[in-house]
């Protein structure tokens, strides 16, 4: 299949704890578009907007609860980085946005990307063959989110470069 | 255990970048496990690799002096976490398995 990219223009990164509801446009979440599709993500990249420092600890990480009615923000867009990629029967679902919120499994993070968005800059490419994987739409397996834990509040651009297999 | 050289190919890098930023201090990090303190002016750049039974990351910390752990059968690093470093449970075959149950259900 095709590379995606799923970026967000500008969000604030507010902390909020594990198997906790996220808020919206606080969060990217990635999800299966259907109950066996796979993701695997390539590349994550944050990049610092703040106007004063501002440490904020950033987590990629799986699900326990998955969001449902999802939707992209005014800020958030999800395209395919080459022109001519066919559009899939089911799409995938990336989200900033969600009816019933995502919240962050206590047990399965992934990386953590702690950095001050005040002038800093973080970027995360996964060895080829061995990238995150996000299969279905189920609890734990089927959707991965970047936000922040512990400690937040700063001004962030970020995308995460995904596939669809 | 060495770092086997074979599998230092083909790895995934990572980058914390707080040239122009005051960056995060060692205090500010405490509470925060697995994270890094990268101070003013400075930059990180590790080489990772996931985990090949959690996909969880593994930053090679040039600084460490423990051996990595390493499963023969995945012929890969795992992380420090139990059970990950003691038994090979590979996420695909999770994965996999789930499909298999998948099938299995939605046949009429």
């Amino acid at each position: 299949m095709a590379n995606r990219i799923f970026s967000v223009t500008s969000w604030t990164a507010t902390a909020v704890a594990d198997t906790t509801n996220m808020v919206n446009s606080q969060f990217m979440g990635l999800q299966g578009g259907t109950a066996s599709q796979r993701l695997i993500v390539h590349e994550v990249y944050l990049g610092g907007q703040s106007s004063s420092s501002a440490p904020t600890f950033m987590i990629l990480g799986r699900d326990s609860t998955v969001g449902a009615t999802l939707s992209l923000s005014a800020a958030a867009n999800d395209s395919s980085l080459d022109p001519d990629t066919a559009a899939l029967a089911a799409a995938p679902a990336s989200f900033d946005t969600a009816t019933t919120k995502p919240q962050r499994s206590s047990s399965l993070h992934l990386h953590n990307m702690s950095f001050n968005p005040f002038g800093g800059i973080v970027r995360l490419n996964f060895p080829p063959g061995q990238e995150p994987i996000v299969r279905g739409n189920a609890v734990n397996t089927g959707e991965i989110s970047l936000s922040a834990i512990t400690t937040g509040g700063g001004l962030v651009g970020s995308h995460i470069v995904y596939e669809p297999l | 255990m060495a770092k086997l050289s074979k599998l230092l190919s083909g790895l995934g890098y990572f980058i914390i970048d707080h040239r122009l930023s005051p960056g995060v201090t060692k205090a500010d990090v405490q509470a925060s496990p697995g994270a890094i303190p990268v101070g003013e002016g400075a930059v990180f750049e590790a080489d990772i690799s996931t985990c090949p039974h959690c996909q969880r990351t593994i930053v090679f910390n040039p600084g460490r002096v423990r051996a990595h752990d390493y499963c023969a059968k995945c012929d890969a690093y795992t992380c420090d976490t139990f059970p990950c470093n003691v038994e090979c449970r590979p996420y695909v075959k999770m994965l996999d398995e789930l499909d298999r149950l998948d099938s299995l259900t939605l046949k009429p």
